[in-house]
C-alpha cells in the first residue's frame, strides 16, 4: 500500500473515527484504526463491535492494500503535524507503515488487517434522506433525556419512529420525556417503516459528524432489523440497535393543562441557571411560582442558603407551585430553539410541559419533585 | 468536717437495696478503693496476692477512722456518708450502704489500721466478725484495710470463683474503672509484687493513657458537653475500634456505672461510623446533680435510674455527635519498602490491656504483600498519627484524578489523600438525606416528605413476595415521608410513582425491592430504620465503584465530602479516605524529614 494524503485531512479524519474506538477494550485489535484504500482514496475504520464509524480521505493512491495502526497513537501523532502531504508506505511483510511528512520519517507499527473484525455489511440503498443539520438539531434536543442506567437498556436509546412524511425521535429516562418530529421527503417504496431503538452515545456521534459538507444523511436499517446506518457522503456511521419494546411515551403527553406561563427562553434558562447554584444538596430542586404576571423561581439549600427570582411573563390559568429538578429544566430549555417559550401544568404532581412557541414539532415532558413546600 | 460513723436506724437500712456485694476479689477491691476516694484520698495503693483470695491490701492517705470508730466501721448498716432516708435521695459520695466492710468482715480476716491527721494510729483485726484484736499502733496518716482467706469460710462462694487470671484481670479492671472516674488520684496496682496499672494522679487524659496506652489514648476525642447535665471523658475515634463492646467505661458523678440505654446512646452516635461488630472505647462521664440520679438500686451500686432518662440520653447522645464531627480520617501506613511489603492499617490501637477481657481481633485493614514474599507481611508499627487531622483540616482538598476509574486521587495540605468515590459519594448523600428527613420530622411520621421526591413518567410495576408485601403495609407511611410513592396495584405487585430524588438516576425496581428487605417486620425504633433507609438509598445514589468520574464532578464530591460531619467513613463504617502524609512518604522514601 502507498498513497499520499493531506496531513490536516487525515488529523480530522482520524479524530472523527476514533469515537468508536474503545479506550479500555481487552481486544487489542479494536484500539486500532483500519487503514485502507479504496474507490475514495483512503478509508479509515473503527469500532468498538457496537458503533463502527468509518471514513473517506481523498487520497493519490499509488498501490492498494490495509492494515491496522493503534488509533490513539496515530491520531495523537497526525494531529501533531504541520499540514503538508502525507505520504503512507505500508510494509506488508513486516506491517510497518512508514509515513513521510515534512521533515519527519517515521515508522509505526500495525497488526494485519486479517486481525480486524468483520464489519457489518454495508447499507444496502433501502432507506429515507433526511437534512443534516435538521437530524442533528433533533438528536441533541432529544438524546439528553435518554437513561444513563444500563439496568433498563431500552431506556438508554432513542426512539426513531418512521412514518410516511415524517421521522419522529423520543427519548425518556422515566422522569422526563422529550419528543421531536422531523418533516422528511418521502422515502418511496423500500423506505424503512416502523421504529428502532439507537443507543443515544451512538446517535450523538452521528450528530457530532454532522458539518454543512454533509448536508444529507440517509438513515437505513438493515434487513435483520438489527443494524441502523448513517450515510453521508464520505461518511458511514453504524450502530447495533436496543432490543426490546419501548414505553408507550403518547399516553403521558397531557392533553389540556390548567396553567400555562410563556416567555423569553434565553431569560428563563439563564435565571433558572443562576438559581440552581442555590439548589446544592442532593435533590437539586428549583421550584416554580406562578403569579399575576410572574413566574418566581426559588432554590434552597439547608445551612447554604437560598434564592428568589421573579421573571416578568405572560401567565394564563391557576396559580401553582411546582418544583422540578434544575438539571431536567436547563436540559429542556437548553433544546428549545424559538425566543419564546411555554410551560403548561396541570398542579403540582402532575407532569409539566416545556415546548417552543411557535412550533409543534418539539416537546419536553418533566415530572416533579414533591418536597415540602 | 468529717461525720462520725453511725448506726443506720431500721427505717433507712430497710430502704437500701439488699443483697451480697461481696461476690468476687473484685468486688472487695473495688468496695475498698471506694471507701479511700470517699475519704478523699490522694494516693491509693494496691496489693493483691493470690488472684485476691490470699491477700487484698488497699491503703491510701485519706481522713483516716477515728480509733473508738473502728468497731463501728465493720458493723453491718454503720456509715458516715449518709444519716437519714432523704440523704438517700441525693448521694455525693460513692459508698452509703455502711455494709461492705461488715460483709468483707464477716467471709475473710480483716484488719484496718488508720490514723486521722492529728492523732495516733489505731488497729482492728476482725476474723469472721469476731474481734481477734484492737489497740493503739503506729502508722502513718490515712488508712489501710488489709483482707486475708477471702471466702475461708464460704467453699461455695470460692467454687464460683472464675482461673486465678481472670479474677485477677477483673480485680485489675475495677482498678481501671476507678481510675478514669476520679483521675485526681495518684494509684498505684500491684499483683503479686509487680506494677499491674500506675497512674500518676493528674487529668483525665493522664488517667486515660494510663490505662489505655499512649497509642489507644492518642485515639480518643475529648467530650465537652456542659449544661446541667455535663458530658466529659473521651471516646476513639471513628478509624480506631475494637472487637468487643467493654471498652467503653460509662460514669455518673465519678461512679463507673452500667446502663443500657447510655451504651445505645453511644452506640447511636457511632451509627455509620464503624465497621460491622466493631466497637468504639473509652469512657462517658457524666456529671448531674446527685439529686436527679438514684444509685439505690442495687447492692453493687453500679445500676443507676435517672429521674429523666431522656435527657440524659440526649445530652450523651449530643456530646457523642460534637465529638465524632471531629473523627481523623483514616492514615495509610506503608511499611518499609526495603522489606517489600506495604500495610495498610485502619488504625487498631495496640490492644487496651484492662479493658479488654478478649484481646482484640485482627486488624482489619488490607494487608497488601510484594510478589515474592508468598503472600505473607509483617505488620509495622503504627507510627505517632498525632499529626493527623480532622476531615476539614484536609481542606483544600483538591482532585488530581482518578486512577483506574476507581480511586480518586487528592492533594490536601495534610499530603496525598485517596479517597473511594463510592463510599464518599454514599455517605455524602446518606447525611444529606439524615439532614432532610429531620427536618421534615420523617422519624416521627409527619407527612411531609423529607429531601424530595422525583415523580415516575413511567411508574414501575414490581413483583413482590408475601413477606415484602406485609413489610411494605406495616412501614407504608414511613417509606412515603421517604419519597418512595408505593401503592398496591393488585396480587403480587406494588406500584411505583415515585423515589427518592436522590436515588433517582437508579434501577427503581432493585432499588424498591432492597427497600423491602431492608424494612424489618418487627417493631424497631424508628430512627433505626430511618438510618438504614437512608444508608439503603444513599447507596443506589451514588456513583458506582469502578464509574469514571469527569474532574468538576470529582472536584464537587470532594467538596461536599469536606463539608460532611462524619465524612471518613462510608454508612456502613468503611472509611471514604486514607492519608498519606508527608512523615509517612518520607519514612517509606528514606527521605529524612
Ligand atoms: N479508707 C477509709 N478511710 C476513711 N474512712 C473509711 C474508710 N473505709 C471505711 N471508712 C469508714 O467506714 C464506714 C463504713 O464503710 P463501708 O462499710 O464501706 O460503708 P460505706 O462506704 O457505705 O459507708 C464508712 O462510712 C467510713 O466512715
Ligand atoms: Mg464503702
Amino acid at each position: 500500500m502507498k498513497c499520499t494524503v493531506s496531513s490536516s485531512a487525515l488529523s480530522s479524519s482520524l479524530s472523527l473515527v476514533s469515537r468508536a474506538v474503545s479506550p479500555r477494550s481487552t481486544l487489542p485489535i479494536l484500539g486500532n484504526v483500519l487503514v485502507e484504500t479504496g474507490d475514495e482514496g483512503l478509508r479509515l475504520t473503527a469500532t468498538n463491535l457496537d458503533l463502527t464509524i468509518s471514513v473517506a480521505v481523498p487520497a493519490e493512491v499509488a498501490s492498494e492494500g490495509r492494515t491496522t495502526i493503534p488509533a490513539r497513537l496515530l491520531t495523537e501523532y497526525v494531529g501533531s503535524l504541520l499540514d503538508a502531504p502525507c505520504t503512507l508506505e505500508l510494509n506488508p511483510s513486516t506491517q510497518v507503515l512508514r509515513l513521510v511528512c515534512g521533515i519527519h520519517r517515521t515508522n509505526i507499527h500495525g497488526i494485519d488487517a486479517i486481525e480486524f473484525p468483520p464489519l457489518p455489511p454495508r447499507d444496502t440503498g433501502a432507506g429515507i434522506e433526511v437534512d443534516g443539520p435538521a437530524l442533528a438539531a433533533a438528536v441533541t434536543q432529544t438524546a439528553m433525556a435518554a437513561s444513563g442506567d444500563e439496568a433498563r437498556p431500552v431506556l438508554t436509546g432513542v426512539l426513531v419512529q418512521f412514518d410516511a412524511d415524517r421521522l419522529t425521535l423520543v427519548a425518556t429516562d422515566g422522569h422526563r420525556l422529550a419528543v421531536k418530529t422531523l418533516e422528511v421527503a418521502g422515502g418511496g417504496e423500500d423506505a424503512p417503516t416502523g421504529s428502532i431503538i439507537v443507543p443515544a452515545r451512538h446517535l450523538t456521534e452521528v450528530a457530532r459528524a454532522i458539518t454543512p459538507a454533509r448536508p444529507v444523511v440517509r438513515v437505513a436499517v438493515s434487513p435483520s432489523r438489527n443494524q441502523v446506518f448513517f450515510t453521508m457522503p464520505d461518511l458511514e456511521i453504524s450502530s447495533r440497535l436496543i432490543e426490546g419494546t419501548y414505553p408507550n411515551y403518547a399516553q403521558v403527553i397531557p392533553g389540556e393543562s390548567t396553567t400555562t406561563v410563556t416567555l423569553p427562553t434565553s431569560a428563563l434558562l439563564r435565571e433558572t441557571r443562576t438559581v440552581s447554584v442555590l439548589a446544592k444538596d442532593a435533590a437539586n430542586v428549583v421550584r416554580l411560582r406562578t403569579g399575576d404576571g410572574t413566574l418566581t423561581l426559588l432554590a434552597q439549600t439547608a445551612e447554604v442558603g437560598d434564592d428568589e427570582a421573579p421573571l416578568e411573563a405572560s401567565v394564563n390559568g391557576d396559580d401553582l407551585h411546582i418544583a422540578f429538578n434544575a438539571r431536567y429544566v436547563l436540559d429542556a430549555l437548553a433544546a428549545v430553539d424559538s425566543d419564546q417559550v411555554q410551560l403548561s401544568f396541570n398542579g403540582p404532581l402532575s407532569p409539566g410541559v416545556i415546548r417552543p412557541v411557535g412550533t409543534d414539532d418539539y416537546l419536553c415532558i418533566i415530572m416533579p419533585v414533591r418536597v415540602p413546600m | 468536717m468529717i461525720a462520725p460513723i453511725r448506726l443506720l436506724p431500721p427505717s433507712v437500712a430497710d430502704a437500701i437495696a439488699a443483697g451480697e456485694v461481696v461476690e468476687r476479689p473484685a468486688s472487695v477491691v473495688k468496695e475498698l478503693c471506694e471507701n479511700a476516694i470517699d475519704a478523699r484520698a490522694r494516693r491509693l495503693e494496691v496489693d493483691v496476692e493470690g488472684a485476691g483470695t490470699v491477700r487484698i491490701r488497699v491503703g491510701d492517705d485519706g481522713a483516716g477512722i477515728p480509733a473508738e470508730q473502728l468497731r463501728l466501721a465493720v458493723a453491718r448498716h454503720a456509715t458516715s456518708k449518709i444519716a437519714s432516708r432523704d440523704d438517700l435521695a441525693a448521694i455525693s459520695s460513692l459508698g452509703f450502704r455502711g455494709e461492705a466492710l461488715a460483709s468483707i468482715a464477716a467471709v475473710a480476716e480483716v484488719q484496718i489500721v488508720s490514723r486521722l491527721h492529728d492523732a495516733t494510729g489505731a488497729r482492728l483485726r476482725v476474723r469472721a466478725a469476731t474481734v481477734l484484736e484492737e489497740g493503739a499502733v503506729a502508722a502513718a496518716p490515712g488508712t489501710t484495710v488489709e483482707v486475708r482467706d477471702l471466702f475461708f469460710n464460704t467453699p461455695a462462694r470460692l467454687r464460683f470463683l472464675r482461673s486465678p487470671r481472670a479474677e485477677t484481670a477483673a480485680l485489675v479492671r475495677a482498678v481501671a474503672e476507678l481510675v478514669l472516674t476520679n483521675p485526681a488520684t495518684a494509684v498505684t496496682c500491684r499483683v503479686d509484687g509487680r506494677v499491674a496499672l500506675r497512674a500518676p494522679g493528674g487529668t483525665r487524659r493522664d488517667a486515660l493513657s494510663a490505662v489505655l496506652g499512649g497509642a489507644a489514648a492518642a485515639e480518643l476525642i475529648e467530650l465537652d458537653g456542659d449544661g446541667e447535665v455535663a458530658v466529659g471523658g473521651a471516646i476513639s475515634q471513628p478509624r480506631s475500634h475494637r472487637g468487643t463492646s467493654t471498652g467503653l467505661v460509662l460514669a455518673v458523678n465519678g461512679r463507673r456505672i452500667h446502663h443500657r440505654a447510655l451504651i445505645a446512646a453511644v452506640a447511636e452516635a457511632y451509627r455509620g461510623l464503624l465497621p460491622g461488630g466493631r466497637y468504639p472505647y473509652g469512657l462517658v462521664s457524666i456529671t448531674i446533680d446527685p439529686a436527679e440520679v438514684d444509685v439505690n438500686v442495687h447492692p453493687s451500686k453500679r445500676e443507676v435510674r435517672f429521674r429523666d432518662e431522656g435527657r440524659v440520653f440526649t445530652a450523651v447522645q449530643r456530646a457523642c455527635w460534637a465529638a465524632l464531627a471531629e473523627s481523623r480520617p483514616y492514615a495509610a501506613v506503608i511499611g518499609d519498602p526495603l522489606q517489600q511489603t506495604v500495610t495498610l492499617t485502619t488504625g487498631e490501637p495496640s490492644s487496651l490491656p484492662w479493658l479488654d477481657a478478649v484481646p482484640a481481633g485482627a486488624s482489619p485493614g488490607a494487608v497488601i504483600a510484594a510478589p515474592g514474599e508468598g503472600g505473607t507481611s509483617t505488620p509495622v508499627d503504627v507510627p505517632d498519627r498525632a499529626g493527623l487531622e480532622t476531615l476539614a483540616s484536609l481542606s483544600p482538598l483538591r482532585s488530581l484524578g482518578q486512577v483506574a476509574t476507581r480511586w480518586l486521587v487528592a492533594e490536601s495540605p495534610r499530603g496525598v489523600v485517596l479517597v473511594d468515590p463510592h463510599a464518599a459519594h454514599e455517605k455524602v448523600l446518606y447525611a444529606e438525606l439524615l439532614a432532610a428527613w429531620g427536618r421534615a420530622g420523617v422519624a416521627e411520621g409527619r407527612a411531609a416528605v423529607g429531601g424530595g421526591s422525583q415523580l415516575l413518567l413511567l411508574p414501575a410495576l414490581i413483583e413482590c413476595d408475601p413477606e415484602q408485601l406485609d413489610r411494605f403495609a406495616a412501614h407504608s407511611d414511613f417509606v412515603a415521608c421517604c419519597g418512595f410513592g408505593l401503592e398496591p396495584f393488585g396480587p403480587g405487585l406494588l406500584r411505583c410513582t415515585a423515589v427518592p430524588t436522590a436515588a433517582a438516576s437508579g434501577d427503581v425496581a432493585q432499588l424498591v425491592h432492597d427497600l423491602l428487605d431492608t424494612l424489618e417486620a418487627g417493631d424497631r425504633p424508628a430512627f433505626d430504620r430511618q438510618h438504614r433507609v437512608a444508608a439503603l438509598v444513599a447507596c443506589h445514589g451514588a456513583v458506582r465503584f469502578g464509574d469514571p468520574l469527569a474532574p468538576a464532578e470529582q472536584q464537587r464530591l470532594l467538596d461536599r465530602l469536606v463539608a460532611t460531619a462524619g465524612g471518613t467513613t462510608c454508612p456502613h463504617g468503611r472509611p471514604t479516605v486514607l492519608v498519606l502524609d508527608d512523615a509517612t512518604l518520607r519514612r517509606a522514601f528514606r527521605r529524612p524529614g
